[in-house]
């Protein structure tokens, strides 16, 4: 199965992402930020009124902001009513499963431009109560009542993951350590710091020195969220957006000389709760929307470049390294910790720093991983440009995996 | 009587509240579901009946909560794991205040009440593990 016509990307843009920053700032705001840059970045030139269609991906402006119909909210601030405007709602993978429509969209013959893109403003809520709007993303009723938090679902898949493949918590703190790097040479990301630097500053602020980022980690300055998950093995919660424009083969050539297609899409569901799944040491939805998405594009894992994957836990990173097929089960962490992943690796995952150090805007992610693989692929990803990068792939999970996207870029 | 009532989230909380651990069984092709489903995903069939799981199980997958959702604040540490019952099907749920699992602790229910609701525990089988 494969698209009826070619769809290609010809501009992107992204806010940075950040938890202080945008205090003052509303979704509005920052959506409307990332989809000016998006246009300006387009090589020859667009103007709003090329827009046929509006895409925004959000999970949860009600419960943050009180704000809700934000399709509509967006058009309208960024002037380009009355084309038909839609809010795609799939927890964090809200904005990959838009884009996915966009795609579709064109490739429907519908639309020739669309703009798609995701926004979260999280950060005007307490810890406390973004920790429970989160937990709306997994199973109400018989998880989250329970007492399960979103770390803790993930957690739960690391306790199995140890348990069944001998992995380990050292092999997780590979995965922070790797994505703070990455993001250190980041100018969007929320932390540019290695975790080295943290240590020092917070270390000096609370007497402690540390003689590497392992005692680090292993220190209470690194607390436990959900065991065995501490909270450098979790994103943080960011402010956010991220804009790409997509448009058909046809049209595309007349935006930019150097537009990059879609090769391949897939998408999959699975059971909300965890308890329901056969396996729980694998995203199934991962595994699925990959098959899908490499067959379309005709390749297979070893010709992916780059990957962004959705870390948004460390033990995400693992199996989501070991789904997508790049590495064989229980392998997933031990790749990390000998630098197969890293920017100079044999597969780069999360070059830009990932959830964990770019930040995790939840709607916005899935299209800031499409931002990061438009700029790898034209070679204008700054320090953090992987080699000869002509094959890009982005993988955006929903809450514990209930929503799987995966797609497929290339030159 | 219980036969009678939906495959629903509050059903299955009212046959908690009888110290009951209910699940639904598919008439047409046997597979049992913890919690209860109206309808099978495996074969389509809409045709279910009660079954209740003697509640003894083995821990598959667990976590302790240190940063809690605000109905749970003041009461961290806790740990929640998934729970394969010996019938097959798996669940999530609280481990009994104090005791501490790991994955293949064999583990069984308790109903315990919290505030007005009773809640679904599982606590491990025999002498504490360590
Ligand atoms: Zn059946």
């Amino acid at each position: 199965m494969g698209l009826a016509r070619g769809v290609a990307v010809v501009g992107a843009g992204m806010t940075r992402f950040h938890h202080k920053l945008h205090l003052d700032k509303t979704s509005r705001d920052l959506f409307v930020e990332a989809a000016l840059e998006a246009l300006d970045s387009v090589d020859k030139g667009m103007n709003l009124r090329d827009i046929e269609a509006l895409y925004v991906g959000n999970f949860s402006s009600d419960a943050f902001e009180h704000q809700g119909h934000l399709g509509a909210i967006m058009a309208d601030w960024l002037g380009v009513t009355p084309v038909p405007s839609v809010r795609i709602e799939d927890a964090c993978a809200s904005s990959g499963v838009a884009i996915q429509l966009g795609i579709l969209a064109i490739a429907s013959g519908a639309f020739d431009v669309v703009m798609v893109g995701g926004v979260e403003k999280m950060r005007n809520l307490s810890t406390e109560e973004v920790t429970d709007t989160l937990a709306m993303a997994a199973d109400e009723i018989y998880e989250a009542s329970v007492g399960a938090t979103f770390p803790g679902l993930y957690a739960s898949m690391a306790t199995a993951h140890f348990a069944k493949y001998g992995s380990t918590w050292e092999e997780l703190a590979a995965i922070s350590i790797k994505n703070h790097h990455n993001g250190s040479l980041n100018p969007k990301a929320q932390f540019q710091e290695e975790i080295m630097d943290m240590a020092r500053r917070w270390g000096a602020r609370r007497g402690y020195s540390f003689k590497d980022e392992m005692e680090f980690l292993r220190s209470p300055l690194n607390p436990v969220v959900a065991y065995p998950l501490r909270l450098f093995d979790c994103c943080p919660t960011s402010d956010g957006a991220a804009v790409v424009i997509l448009a058909s083969e046809e049209v595309a050539k007349k935006f930019t000389d150097t537009p990059i297609y879609v090769r391949g899409i897939g998408q999959a569901s699975d059971t909300m709760a965890l308890h329901d799944r056969e396996d729980l040491t694998t995203l199934k939805g991962t595994r699925i929307a990959s098959r899908t998405a490499y067959r379309m594009a005709g390749i297979e894992p070893r010709d992916v470049d780059l990957a962004e994957v959705h870390d948004c836990f460390t033990i995400a990173e693992v199996l989501a390294t070991e789904d997508l097929g790049f590495f064989p089960k229980g392998e997933g962490g031990k790749a990390a910790v000998e630098g197969r992943t890293a920017l100079d690796g044999e597969i780069p995952v999360n070059p830009d720093g990932g959830l964990k150090a770019k930040g995790h805007p939840v709607g916005a992610t899935g299209a800031s991983m499409v931002y990061e693989v438009f700029k790898q692929l034209r070679g204008e990803a700054g320090r953090v440009q992987v080699d000869d990068a002509e094959v890009g792939l982005i993988h955006n999970v929903g809450a514990s995996g209930g929503t799987v996207v995966v797609q497929i870029y290339g030159r | 009587m219980s036969e009678v009532r939906s495959f629903t989230p509050s059903s299955f909380q009212a046959f908690l509240e009888e110290g009951r651990l209910m699940g639904s069984r598919c008439k047409a092709c046997g597979t049992l579901y913890l919690p209860p489903r109206p309808l099978c995903p495996r074969c389509g069939d809409r045709e279910m009946e009660w079954e209740e799981l003697r509640g003894e199980g083995e821990v598959k997958a667990f976590t302790v909560i240190h940063v809690p959702p605000t109905s749970m604040a003041g009461r961290t540490p806790y740990a929640v794991a998934v729970v394969e019952l010996k019938e097959g099907p798996k669940i999530t749920a609280r481990i009994s205040e104090g005791q501490e699992v790991q994955v293949g602790t064999k583990v069984v229910a308790e109903f315990r009440k919290e505030g007005d609701k009773t809640l679904l525990f599982f606590k491990p089988l025999g002498p504490t593990s360590p």
